[in-house]
């Protein structure tokens, strides 16, 4: 008598598996490549903001020290009044973006404050071009560009020139029963800085959009 | 035939309890010498009722948490300030941790994995699993001897991640066995899908997948707290690569196996439908925005896209009903839903136009078009009333009065429809479950099967077990209702179903056979001889009864 001949069933992996486990493979080095990325992107968005709180940190200590006499930054040292300009010198003198509204500005009103040929002393100029030439900062890059940072109107999250650009503002109180508490604008060279100051120091990140890094009395 | 094998119950004997498996009691005499008894209640998988699983799940969230402790512990903004709480906790989860590890050192001996050996608990340490429990509380004990680093201790810590095997090999055990003889194919619809061969694996994948649902979804909602993404926004990118992956791998183990699914047969166009649905297009768009924003972070600022990361918390719905049965109420009660939204829209532009033209002239600039007078119109008539924009002239004031009112009762209706609708559904499908119950209840008895799947739909149906308890107290009644009306039914009703004339004469049987056991025999054949009574077929089935009946001889 002829035995029924049971069909084995084949449970090892087909070429249709081999396809599939191969693209599931495939899909997880796609995920680890990109993941690489982001997490290299958002690396040098760390490094932006260590920028930034190492330069928070220097003008807070400044802050503190500036009015006393024996202050080591001469040109950062507060209470002195600008000496009177001898030449109209055109600087760049970023327009005020006021309030929170950074994303209004457009790309075309960001203007770094390139340091003028000769900052009058007392001004933010000077102190800025002493802080970025002979201080620790002159050794500071950019993760973004691999270039010595640029202080920028505002981060403009149209514009992808800006991202590790650091915002430094100038914030004044308004008057009590104002809608805001504050007014904020770009600290330029022309600023005077021999009274306390409330200043914001911020950052732009990957996507050019402000990250804050800390506001303190300068 | 096994001593044991159980018979399922009739339904005369089934309470809700014994329906929802609540009422399982570990049997263990406690006459059982004191380490037997303590093993059978703590530790012994095979007593149903006892606290093995308990512990088991306990012990396994006191891991995860352990798991998320040590994640936490590498960002210094969260582990600086609780420092001493990370501590307090990590001596608890130690603690725990070496309980757990003496007390299975201790029972050893009733374990049947060791009792064999000569030296049983000599044989338990040196089991793996007794050294992956000795491993993820060994360096606690190392720092106290040793001057570790705090670092390698964290990393050391890792390895009560390995505890968790505990709960997984069983699983993977008993996922081999169930599908043993089953292609690669069949193995991954068995792990993603819910079937008869997932069994705890199933269940673990579940959970593992709902689990990094929570973890991203969470992640997301902080990252938005700019205090907090500025501490860990490195984190946040890691966890998010982390998370799109196991999705991704996910969506491809769906779409891959779903042709084992009952209507999805065909290799490209199941797929396909299968693709198509909305549990997958959640999936799908659970990962999109990653790969989007690092494909196209160049053309467009595509930061907006993270918000639809929020969407992988409709994944969850895959192991929940209600949006399932929000829909079906949707579909359901769509035409009055749609006449409703109508009679809103109506009133919406009659009242905006009217507004305009009451107020146009007293306020231009907030009535300033009809467009402007529907915000207006919707705020009244919605009863939030911001109040930014208002009428100021009587008439103008007047017609609000009236609208506002009418607004109550027609803003109203869609809510009152929708939760009626609601209710109505679940009454639907709890009667459906009734109707379910008794149909599996017509042979008197419930299978293994039906078990778990009326404890599903009760599950899914939010069922309390006083719940049941009515469903089946209804259906007893029903039962005996039938029964009753099966007995009095007129003989041609009777006749006119075999079923309830195989009933009746069964019913007749057992009356004769009550009559011949209650009678006395020998009177009742010599009167009925005598008497010509009966006819000589009849005697004979008494006859035929009697002998049958009365004992033998």
């Amino acid at each position: 008598m002829e035995q029924i001949q049971q069909q084995p069933v084949k449970t090892s992996p087909t070429i249709s598996d081999w396809f599939f486990i191969l693209l599931v493979l495939g899909a997880i080095y796609v995920v680890i490549d990109l993941g690489r990325d982001a997490y290299l992107e958002g690396m040098k968005t760390e490094i932006t903001k260590k920028n930034g709180e190492e330069f928070s940190a220097w003008m807070t200590e400044a802050g503190a020290n500036r009015f006393k006499a024996d202050f080591e930054h001469a040109a950062c040292m507060g209470g002195k009044p600008p000496a009177p300009a001898k030449a109209e010198t055109p600087t760049a003198v970023a327009p005020a973006v006021p309030g929170e509204d950074e994303q209004a500005a457009s790309a075309t009103d960001v203007v770094a404050t390139e340091a003028p040929a000769e900052p009058i002393a007392g001004t933010w100029g000077a102190c800025f071009k002493y802080m970025m030439t002979q201080t620790a900062f002159k050794d500071m890059i950019n993760p973004f560009t691999e270039e010595a940072p640029q202080f920028v109107a505002a981060c403009v999250p149209s514009d992808n020139s800006l991202p590790g650009m650091f915002v430094v503002e100038k914030l004044v109180p308004t008057p009590p029963g104002s809608a805001v508490p504050m007014i904020n604008s770009q600290l330029v060279d022309t600023d005077p800085i021999d009274q306390k100051m409330q200043v914001r120091v911020s950052v732009c990140d990957k996507g050019s959009y402000a990250i804050k890094i800390a506001e303190f009395e300068f | 035939m096994e001593a044991n094998a159980k018979h399922p119950p009739r339904l005369i004997d089934l309470d809700a309890k014994t329906l929802m498996g609540d009422d399982v009691e570990a049997d263990i005499s406690p006459d059982l010498p004191r380490r037997q008894w303590l093993y059978a209640w703590l530790l012994d998988p095979n007593i149903p009722g006892n606290y093995q699983k308990f512990l088991d799940k306990w012990i396994g969230l006191l891991i995860v948490a352990n798991l998320f402790t040590l994640v936490f512990e590498h960002v210094p903004a969260i582990y600086e300030p609780y420092k001493h709480w990370f501590h307090i906790f990590d001596v608890f989860s130690v603690t725990v941790f070496v309980i757990e590890y003496l007390t299975r050192l201790f029972l050893a001996p009733e374990d049947g994995e060791f009792k064999k050996s000569k030296m049983p608990r000599l044989a338990y340490i040196f089991s793996p699993f007794a050294i992956i429990d000795f491993l993820a509380v060994a360096p606690f004990f190392l720092q106290a001897f040793i001057p570790v680093d705090l670092r390698a201790l964290r990393t050391l810590r890792l390895l009560r991640i390995l505890k968790l095997f505990r709960i997984v090999i069983p699983a993977i055990k008993e996922y081999k066995e169930l599908n043993r003889n089953r292609t690669f194919r069949q193995k991954i619809h068995a792990l993603v899908y819910a079937s008869e061969y997932g069994g705890a694996m199933h269940s673990i994948f579940e959970s593992f997948i709902g689990l990094w649902v929570l973890i991203s979804v969470v992640a997301v909602v902080l990252e938005s707290v700019q205090s907090i993404s500025y501490v860990i926004n490195i984190e946040f990118v890691i966890l998010d690569a982390v998370a799109v992956g196991i999705f991704t791998v996910e969506y491809m183990m769906r779409i891959y196996s779903c042709v084992e699914e009952p209507g999805y047969k065909n290799a490209i166009s199941g797929r396909f439908k299968q693709a198509s649905t909305g549990a997958t297009i959640i999936d799908l768009l659970a990962i999109l925005p990653f790969f989007l924003e690092v494909f196209l972070t160049h053309v467009f600022d595509l930061r907006f896209l993270r918000v639809f990361r929020l969407a992988r918390l409709l994944k969850l719905t895959r192991q929940s009903d209600a949006t399932a049965i929000l829909g079906k109420v949707l579909v359901r009660e769509w035409p009055v839903m749609s006449a409703s939204a109508f009679i809103m829209l109506l009133l919406v532009v009659l009242t905006a136009s009217l507004g305009y033209l009451f107020e146009h002239e007293a306020q231009p600039d907030k009535f300033e078009n009809i467009p402007t007078a529907i915000y207006w119109a919707v705020i009244t008539l919605a009863s939030v009333g911001y109040g930014d924009i208002s009428p100021v002239t009587p008439i103008g004031r007047a017609m609000t009065i009236v609208l506002a009112l009418i607004g109550i009762g027609i803003f109203a209706i869609p809510a009152a429809l929708l939760s009626s609708a609601f209710s109505d559904q679940l009454i639907k499908e709890r009667d459906a479950l009734k109707s379910e119950l008794m149909g599996m209840l017509r042979d008197g008895q419930l299978d293994d099967k039906e078990i778990e799947h009326i404890r599903a739909e009760a599950k899914r149906l939010h069922l309390t077990i006083e719940e049941i308890n009515s469903i089946l107290e209804a259906l007893i009644k029903e039962q005996e209702d039938e029964k009753y009306r099966q007995d009095n039914m007129a003989l041609h009703l009777v006749a006119e179903k075999p079923e309830y004339a195989v009933e009746r004469y069964k019913a007749l049987m057992g009356q004769i056979h009550q009559l011949a056991l209650l009678t006395d025999a020998a009177s009742f054949e010599e009167i009925a001889k005598k008497s010509d009574r009966l006819t000589a077929t009849e005697l004979a089935v008494w006859n035929l009864i009697q002998h049958k009946t009365t004992p033998a001889g």
